[in-house]
């Protein structure tokens, strides 16, 4: 060790003063930015409830000029842990049938539960176990109907009739948004990969109403299983007399898949053996009267607004057969060898 | 003397806000010692907007998959309800504030869905093999068997393992 001269000692104690006076500001600093960063936490976890209601109360005072806001109805319930909440998540109570909900408010699912909304008739949507579905928005425009969904995470099937009403349904996730019309999907997210799965069923909307069919007018009997058609496999169910004459009151698929419960029944037992992940928006489901005319424009193909069709339909691309007659070869036999 | 001494109490404080700074960057929470609610709706509401999923936590979500409900109190009877079944092997050291790793709910779930397994998991019953079984069956990507998992991963999970189970 060496000794400090005095004037060393001076220049030490100047620069030790320093240090100290640094430290001093670094701490108040280090102080000030975290009382600032609990204070912007603080104002954030209060915005979710706050800032909500100033926008959807704008947004309401704009929109119900030119909508109505509509409820949905929880029309099914299974198992014990089925839960609704009215007040954006703070409170949650057991749900139950004819529960109705408005905008903002959600559904959540246990193991062993699930429940069905029914929008008016037009759309039901069946959320499945250990699943999150808020209703966005659900309203009564010029148009239609207007249904939002959110799913938060698991999985739903939801079907959508078209015909008399035109009902805007779609069902977003933060990766992925459905918009369906006139057609079953089911809809799976997971939260933790970020992954949104679509199925769809084989047959489509021409499956459901050879199904309609043979389950008859309304609800007359529903309950009852006299001959096991709730159990009937999907070739049996496709087998049915499509080709029958229109009787009164026989409910015909084609004009809307609403009866008092054909399309959540038929939602049940929906097959849906087509998967696809989807990432982005997507329409599903039958097209619009100026969509169809502009693919058979481009495409001079059947009229698409038949919904997709059974393999059976003399119309599906897939049934169709060439007559060995109508295949010529200009350069005359197939040359072997 | 002064003078060292002020600089090693300088040191001692650029060290300790060193050592604060790293401290939140750590992964588990002791947060779920007891869990906050015994229902399955809440329980996955809660996990899907939690950071980390603990073996506590996974533990009662396998019991209600199973059982439908957790009437365990502590996590040491969750572990003996688990491991009266079969989903739990004695010799895991669990704690329950760790974040749950894949091998772990990949055994339980193994175990808990009855899936057939292949003949690494009949012969070696390994945390491993049981998180393989679980991947091929579509229940979870593929990671490591040490991975953890976050809390939504986890309610994705357990939500393929529950529509699996009504199927």
């Amino acid at each position: 060790m060496y000794k400090l001269s005095d004037n060393n000692k001076l220049r030490a104690k100047q620069v030790l003063s320093c240090l100290t006076l640094l430290l001093v500001i670094s701490f108040s600093l280090l102080l000030c930015c975290s009382v600032a960063v609990a204070q912007s936490t603080d104002a954030s976890e209060a915005t979710p409830t706050a800032a909500p209601t100033v926008t959807s109360a704008a947004s309401a005072a704009v929109s119900d000029s030119t909508k109505d806001s509509l409820s949905a109805v929880i029309t099914e319930v299974k198992g014990k842990h089925v839960q609704y909440t009215t007040d954006g998540g703070q409170t949650w109570q057991k749900a139950a049938v004819n529960i109705k909900l408005k905008r903002g408010d959600s559904v959540r699912t246990g193991f062993g539960s699930s429940c069905e909304l029914n929008f008016g008739g037009h759309s039901v949507v069946q959320i499945e176990a250990l699943s999150s579905l808020k209703v966005d928005d659900y309203a009564a425009t010029a148009q239609g109907e207007k249904v939002r969904a959110k799913l938060r995470y698991g999985a739903v099937r939801c079907g959508v009739e078209r015909g008399r009403v035109k009902a805007d349904t779609r069902i977003s996730t933060p990766v992925s948004t459905l918009s369906i019309r006139g057609t079953l999907v089911y809809m799976e997210y997971d939260s933790g990969t970020r992954r949104c799965k679509l199925q769809v069923d084989d047959h489509g909307p021409a499956w459901a109403s050879a199904a309609a069919w043979r389950w008859g007018s309304g609800c007359d009997g529903c309950d009852e299983d006299e001959d096991g058609d709730e159990e009937a496999s999907p070739s049996e169910q496709s087998a049915a007399p499509a080709e029958e004459p229109n009787q009164p009151g026989v409910y015909v698929l084609e004009e809307g898949m609403r009866t008092d419960c054909t399309l959540s029944r038929y939602l049940d037992m929906a097959v849906f053996d087509r998967t696809v992940w989807v990432n982005g928006n997507y329409n599903i489901g039958d097209v619009s009267e100026l969509e169809k005319k502009a693919i058979i424009f481009n495409t001079v193909q059947t009229d698409p607004g038949s919904g997709a069709q059974q393999y059976e339909d003399e119309t599906s691309g897939s049934s169709l057969t060439v007559p060995l007659d109508e295949i010529e070869f200009p350069e005359g036999d197939i040359p072997i060898g | 003397m002064k003078s060292s001494f002020l600089i090693r109490f300088f040191v001692l404080v650029l060290m300790g806000i060193l050592a604060s700074s790293c401290q939140s960057s750590r992964a588990p929470q002791s947060n779920a010692a007891s869990l906050s609610t015994q229902d399955s709706a809440s329980l996955a509401y809660e996990l899907a907007s939690e950071r980390w999923c603990t073996n506590n936590q996974a533990c009662a979500m396998v019991l209600m998959l199973v059982d439908d409900e957790d009437s365990s109190k502590s996590f040491d009877a969750r572990l003996a309800a688990l491991q009266s079944k079969g989903f739990v092997e004695p010799g895991w050291s669990l704690v329950a504030n760790d974040p749950v790793t894949k091998g772990t709910l990949g055994y339980m779930l193994y175990r808990a869905l009855d899936i057939e397994g292949g003949v690494m998991i009949q012969v070696l019953p390994l945390r491993r093999y049981g998180y393989r079984e679980v991947v091929h069956a579509g229940l979870m990507l593929r990671g490591s068997e040490y991975e953890p998992l976050t809390g939504p991963e986890v309610v994705g999970i357990m939500g393929r393992a529950a529509r699996m189970m009504e199927r």
